[in-house]
């Protein structure tokens, strides 16, 4: 007959870390806090070879930035319902600034002012209009400040760099710092990104291209837009 | 002296250094600290979400939700309790909402749990002593551990857990689950012994790296 005294008491001084002088002279007892001694020791290697996703912190890094994004919209629109009177004011300052009615393809040519940069101006063929969606045709125009950049991707992937204070086809410094301007040639997400500090180029990837940026110790601003 | 209960206790890897945390944390240097993080906790995490879920997509979905969490609070965190406690502190909770999410959903639109595994039907095959345990590696030994994890109720697979899977000490495991320390010893306590029988189980009859078993 065997001692099943360990499994029933024995145990729990071991997890107490005091001794139990009973197995001192009990072979069935050794016996089993050898096997528990196994079994804890297998305990840290449970799950050891599977890591999951191996893209896991990008995600991480992507849903941050997408509660980033959400949590200023809601910022801003929680300011705007508790300061109904400064909203009012706002409004009526942002009317001013913004487009005449019927602004046309050519008048939107016309360099943008320092003002209120970054800014992003969807222009359709017959009017330039804030707005977070497009057709296909249409153009986005994304002025900078000094020493910002544009980075536009479509699906993930990047399609237009503008690095600050260079000239290359759709980026067009200007006193105020930089001009974006592409045509939206397909349907899709894309993902409008200003780029403050920049210290890394983008390798084309936005989740990547976002937290280098963030571990470069730089700061964006990330827009998306669909494109129908 | 060595405590018992520390075998097979493992070292943070050298690379991490909690100090190197707080000072990022200290000069604002918010992303440094997080990176540090994720690169030393991502994959514990993710074993433990897994072992208590017992479902790969649940357990990255636990570990993104986690370090998105992390990195909001982090700023507030400020060291002023251990990281890898507070941490876990956090893991529990999205293991036990998304475990109980997923369980809503199978009885709304199917009626039924989630895959119940054979709970309590392995513990009491074996009767006899035997030295199985003895006769295959730790790694395979691991494995068969991780399929009998599931056999034990919630409570004592996450006090199993959070004390040899992430060798936390009772002390910080009790701060994790928010229980005393001696309960948590209590569960580890009961919870071994049908560990282990099943273990036994399964290697006698061919589970992972039993003698039946490929290597």
């Amino acid at each position: 007959m065997t001692c099943e005294r360990y499994w029933r008491e024995g145990i729990l001084f071991d997890e107490r870390g005091e001794r139990d002088s009973h197995r001192d002279t009990c072979d069935d007892c050794r016996r089993a806090h050898r096997e528990r001694e196994l079994l804890v020791r297998a305990l840290p290697e449970v799950g050891a070879a599977r890591v999951g996703d191996p893209d896991w912190q990008s995600h991480v890094w992507r849903r941050i930035a997408r509660r980033e994004t959400s949590r200023a919209r809601r910022s801003y629109w929680l300011g705007g319902a508790l300061a109904a009177a400064g909203l009012l004011a706002a409004i009526a300052l942002y009317l001013t600034r913004q487009p005449p009615e019927g602004w046309t393809a050519e008048s939107a040519e016309r360099p943008l002012g320092a003002g209120g940069r970054p800014r992003i101006e969807i222009v359709s063929s017959q009017t330039a209009v804030r707005s977070s969606s497009a057709r296909v045709g249409d153009r986005v125009r994304i002025a900078v400040g000094p020493g910002s950049e544009v980075r536009i991707y479509r699906a993930d992937r990047l399609v237009l760099h503008c690095p600050a204070w260079q000239t290359s086809p759709g980026c067009t410094p200007d006193a105020a710092g930089l001009v974006a301007d592409a045509v939206l040639t397909t349907a899709g997400d894309y993902h409008l990104v200003t780029v403050t500090s920049a210290t890394v180029d983008p390798a084309g990837v936005l989740d990547r291209d976002l937290a280098a940026v963030v571990d470069a110790g730089g700061d964006y601003r990330l827009t998306d837009l669909s494109v129908r | 002296m060595r405590r018992l209960g520390d075998v097979g206790r493992r070292k943070a890897p050298a690379t991490f250094d909690e100090d190197e945390v707080d000072a990022a944390l200290s000069r604002g240097d918010l992303p440094h600290a997080f990176t540090l993080l994720m690169t030393r906790y991502g994959d514990p995490v993710y074993r433990y979400a897994l072992a208590t879920t017992g479902d790969a997509q649940l357990a990255e979905e636990v570990r993104q939700q986690v370090f998105v969490e992390v990195y909001r609070d982090l700023p507030g965190f400020g060291g002023r309790a251990p990281v890898r406690g507070w941490l876990f502190t956090i893991v529990r909770h999205r293991c036990l909402d998304l475990t109980k999410q997923v369980r809503r959903w199978w009885l709304r639109y199917k009626n039924e749990l989630p895959g119940d595994p054979e709970s309590g039907r392995i513990a009491g095959l074996v009767t006899d002593q035997t030295e199985l345990m003895d006769q295959i590696d730790r790694h395979r030994l691991a494995q068969v551990v991780e399929r009998c994890l599931s056999t034990l109720a919630p409570a004592a697979r996450e006090a199993v857990l959070l004390r040899y899977q992430q060798e936390l000490s009772y002390d910080e495991a009790a701060e994790v689950t928010g229980e005393r320390p001696g309960t948590l010893q209590q569960r580890v306590a009961r919870a071994l012994p049908v560990l282990r029988k099943c273990v036994e189980a399964q290697l006698r009859t061919g589970g992972p790296g039993g003698p039946g078993g490929s290597t």
